[in-house]
């Protein structure tokens, strides 16, 4: 046994989100207030005006200590103590697991990733392979972006148990991420053989956005999310599936679809974040900015994730009311913030402050710097589209172009790519290109970032 | 002990058919610049069956007890549910020949989250004879209607037509056992160790399954309803699963244990999950011999009296097909049935090796049975 692990715990604190309300309360931003439970006051939201239109009306609003926050707290408790009466007890520890990582899931907490970390690695200490230990530390090395060691661990596994379930979708997934994406459709592909389920589905979905395939992934998307009630999947993991689905609808101009489909997430989940980030990027394209922002807060109280956080700033910006460019200020302070204290968990976040810092044109250099350091060793799709926005944002368009082709040999039909594939033709002064880039980009989707799409208009606008 | 048991053991079982997934963290966008965040694999524990019971009750009933959802911790008892769409089923051989003559089958409803977080589920129980009988199919006579009994509440007790009583729901896990104890000795017994010390050295007598849950389903029904007081009958249970408009046996159990002993590789357990009784000989036969010869080795080695080959022989025929076999109306026990007192696994040790090692060290259940139905003692909450 090389792994000690705390003794039982208290109900653990929200390590990043109380870091975020620190840092907010410190630059004087808002989302300490967001932070709050909703049944206290909560004058910041009630300033932002009505959470959505009258579609969401009578969906609960999140609280920070719900009924399942207390019941994963109770779990983690009730299977750490045990695990401290018999360390060799692989059962409990992996329980223990399952928990932290729902906890993480749940708010964000990238401490608890890191103690499910622990549990898994104390697990397989007990009883090597045990597969759903594996499963558990492959979901957990892949969220704490350890996705080498993800793949290594998947590959031995699968060594000794082919066709391993677990074995195959941590192989896939890694790979994924990876930018390895023959190795991915094989394991995906293999896992779907085992057994159709909503995974399976919902993995070839993502494969075949990636390749894409839109219409495809869509196809597969719906079917996963169908699956999944099949499954008797409820809550979070229904609204999960439910809100893959209204991203790639949204991703595709389906605006009316996706809208429909993250309303039946919250209906699954009322405190869904994903969906209200979902709704917001809707409401956000059609113009309504308080509509977008209101949303935006809640899921930042649910999940204090940084980029949900620089979305707000943005959408600060667009609309432009006084003192939102003070809030815009401060909720950039936060992303900035939040990334610096994430490094110490293996720069979870550093592709998310690289887009952040280029988007806004914020220290270029190390935007760069921190986009090829991801790229040394995840050569997919997005580090190269990370990459070359950077090196644009950094003046060096020439160079973004050739990074941006490898972008784009991949085939994938998104938005965001052919944004910024046409913002580099632009300034590389190919008129024609940049048009039919940036044309492309906007009838694919307008909904994809809003400050963005604004950009993109003026661009063509521009052109000669 | 075997599915999820096994499951939990070193090459654990999975259904994997009945793979489900939990969800990814972060916000996860198919077209954000980050990472999937995908669903893990994991398996179904609605459809993981912990165990199952035959017993007489009384002079004229015999109880049925499946359990699933293992591992159900004291705070998660509230949501612990049944799989809506699976097929639970009790399969039973009046005749001798493995081949199920009666079954009762179960299905449960949608979830309903009441106000205090705890859930509740509609169920119906049909039963079967004959042809009927061997498929698995929503198909027979009802003959129950009920409710599941909420985490904390009395038991709701369903009417079964034609006598007996009816129970789902959360429970007390009744099984015992220290798998912490036995996984590493299975271990080190694949691995070749012969030394008893290291072998045995880490099991505590601590029980694995104290202060943790169970869904079960309790059946009582008239004697004369499995074939009639004094019949030798044969029992085990199955899970289904709708797949492509069929219905997909994905899981099975009838002694403890067998999976998790006999079968070494996942490939093994599965397929095992998969079959009828009637196919055990074929596919279990020599990882019983296997088994037993590697036992054996450890017991000469140690100087013990080990089984000869025709004694292997006549075990692996009790063993298989694996099935529970009970004598209708017989209150004896285990391998008589089994009541849920019974020390399976002490029983067990003691079969497999010639009677030389007797106890797990975990000899009794964490909490005291019930005299009357549902039997399990109330959930751990």
């Amino acid at each position: 046994m090389n792994i000690t692990l705390v003794a039982p715990r208290v109900p653990r604190i929200r390590a990043i989100a109380v870091l975020v309300a620190m840092i907010a309360v410190a630059v004087g931003s808002q989302v300490a207030v967001s932070l709050l439970p909703r049944n206290a006051a909560n004058p910041a939201v009630a300033r932002e005006g009505p959470a959505l239109d009258a579609g969401l009306a009578g969906v609960d609003a999140p609280t920070a200590d719900s009924t399942v926050l207390r019941r994963i707290h109770a779990d983690i408790a009730f299977w750490s103590s045990r695990l401290q009466r018999q360390p060799k007890d692989f059962v409990s520890a992996t329980e223990w697991a399952a928990a932290d990582i729902e906890l993480a899931r749940a708010t964000g907490d990238l401490a608890a990733w890191d103690e499910a970390e622990r549990a898994t690695a104390q697990a397989l200490a007990a009883n090597p392979g045990y597969g759903a230990a594996v499963g558990y530390r492959g979901t957990v090395l892949l969220a704490l972006h350890r996705f080498v060691e993800a793949r290594d661990m998947a590959r031995s596994i699968l060594a000794e148990r082919p066709g391993d379930p677990f074995g195959l979708s941590t192989l896939g997934d890694a790979s994924l991420d990876l930018g390895a994406y023959a190795d991915a459709r094989a394991a995906y592909e293999a896992l779907d053989r085992t057994t159709r389920s909503a995974a399976s589905l919902v993995r070839l979905g993502r494969l075949a956005y990636v390749d894409g395939q839109p219409e495809r992934a869509i196809s597969l998307t719906r079917d996963a999310s169908a699956a999944a009630e099949v499954e008797g999947a409820q809550g979070e993991r229904l609204a999960w599936y439910r809100c893959q689905l209204g991203t790639l609808l949204a991703s595709t101009g389906d605006t009316t679809g996706a809208e429909a489909t993250f309303m039946a997430a919250l209906t699954a989940d009322p405190r869904s974040s994903l969906a209200r980030v979902g709704l917001a990027r809707l409401e956000a394209a059609a113009g309504r900015l308080d509509a977008a922002i209101a949303p935006l807060g809640e899921a930042i109280s649910i999940i204090p994730l940084p980029d949900t956080v620089a979305r707000r700033s943005d959408l600060y910006e667009l609309r432009a009311q006084p003192g939102d460019a003070r809030r815009a200020a401060d909720d950039r302070a936060t992303v900035e913030a939040i990334a610096r204290l994430a490094g110490a968990n293996g720069a979870v976040y550093d592709r998310t402050l690289a887009m952040y810092l280029a988007n806004h044109g914020l220290e270029p250099d190390r935007a760069v710097a921190i986009a090829q350091k991801e790229l040394a060793i995840r050569t997919d799709v997005d580090g190269y589209d990370a990459v070359a926005w950077a090196l644009l944002a950094a003046g060096r368009a020439r160079d973004a172009d050739v990074v941006m082709a490898k972008a784009l040999a991949v085939g994938t039909r998104d938005a965001r790519l052919l944004y910024h594939a046409g913002m580099i033709a632009a300034a590389l002064d190919d008129g024609q290109r940049a048009r039919r880039l940036l044309t492309s980009a906007l009838a694919l989707d307008a909904t994809f970032d809003p400050l963005q799409v604004r950009r993109a208009r003026e661009t063509l606008a521009g052109l000669p | 002990m075997k599915a999820s048991r096994t499951n939990l053991t070193t090459v654990g079982l999975m259904a994997v058919a009945g793979l489900v997934a939990a969800i990814g963290a972060g916000p996860a966008l198919v077209s954000g610049a980050d990472h999937l965040d995908a669903p893990t694999v994991k398996t179904d524990k609605r459809i993981d069956i912990t165990d199952i019971y035959v017993a007489r009750r009384g002079a004229s009933r015999t109880s049925l007890i499946l359990n699933v959802n293992p591992l159900t911790s004291p705070a998660g008892a509230k949501t612990a549910a049944f799989r809506p769409s699976a097929l639970y089923e009790w399969k039973i051989d009046t005749t001798g020949d493995a081949i199920a003559d009666v079954a009762y089958r179960i299905r449960f409803g949608p979830v309903a989250t009441m106000s205090d977080g705890t859930v509740q589920q509609s169920f119906e129980i049909r039963r079967a004879t004959g042809a009927a009988a061997r498929t698995n199919a929503w198909s027979g006579t009802r003959i129950a209607l009920g409710t599941t009994t909420r985490a904390g509440r009395s038991p709701r007790i369903a009417t079964v037509l034609g006598g007996g009583s009816a129970f789902a729901g959360v429970r007390d896990d009744p099984f015992f056992f220290d798998l912490v104890g036995f996984t590493h000795f299975k271990a080190r017994l694949l691995a070749g160790s012969t030394d008893e010390a290291d072998l045995f050295s880490d099991f505590t007598g601590t029980d694995t399954f104290a202060g943790t849950n169970v869904s079960a389903i309790v059946l009582d029904v008239p004697n004369a309803a499995v074939g009639g007081f004094g019949r030798h009958i044969g029992v085990w249970a199955t899970v289904s699963i709708r797949q492509n408009q069929q219905w997909v046996q994905v899981e099975r159990m009838a002694r403890p244990a067998i999976n998790t002993v006999f079968n070494n590789t996942k490939a093994e357990k599965e397929a095992a999950n998969r079959l009828r009784p009637t196919d055990d000989r074929a596919f279990d036969h020599s990882n019983v011999i296997d088994t037993l010869d590697a036992i054996g080795h450890v017991l000469d080695v140690n100087h013990r009296p080990r089984y000869t080959a025709a004694q292997e022989e006549a075990i692996a025929n009790v063993l298989l097909p694996d099935v529970l076999t009970f004598k209708v109306g017989d209150a004896s026990g285990f391998l008589n049935g089994r009541r849920p007192a019974n020390d399976v696994i002490d029983a067990e040790l003691s079969l497999l090796s010639n009677g030389q090692y007797t106890s797990d060290g975990v000899n009794a259940n964490d909490k005291a049975f019930l005299t009357v139905f549902p039997y399990l003692a109330a959930p751990h909450l």
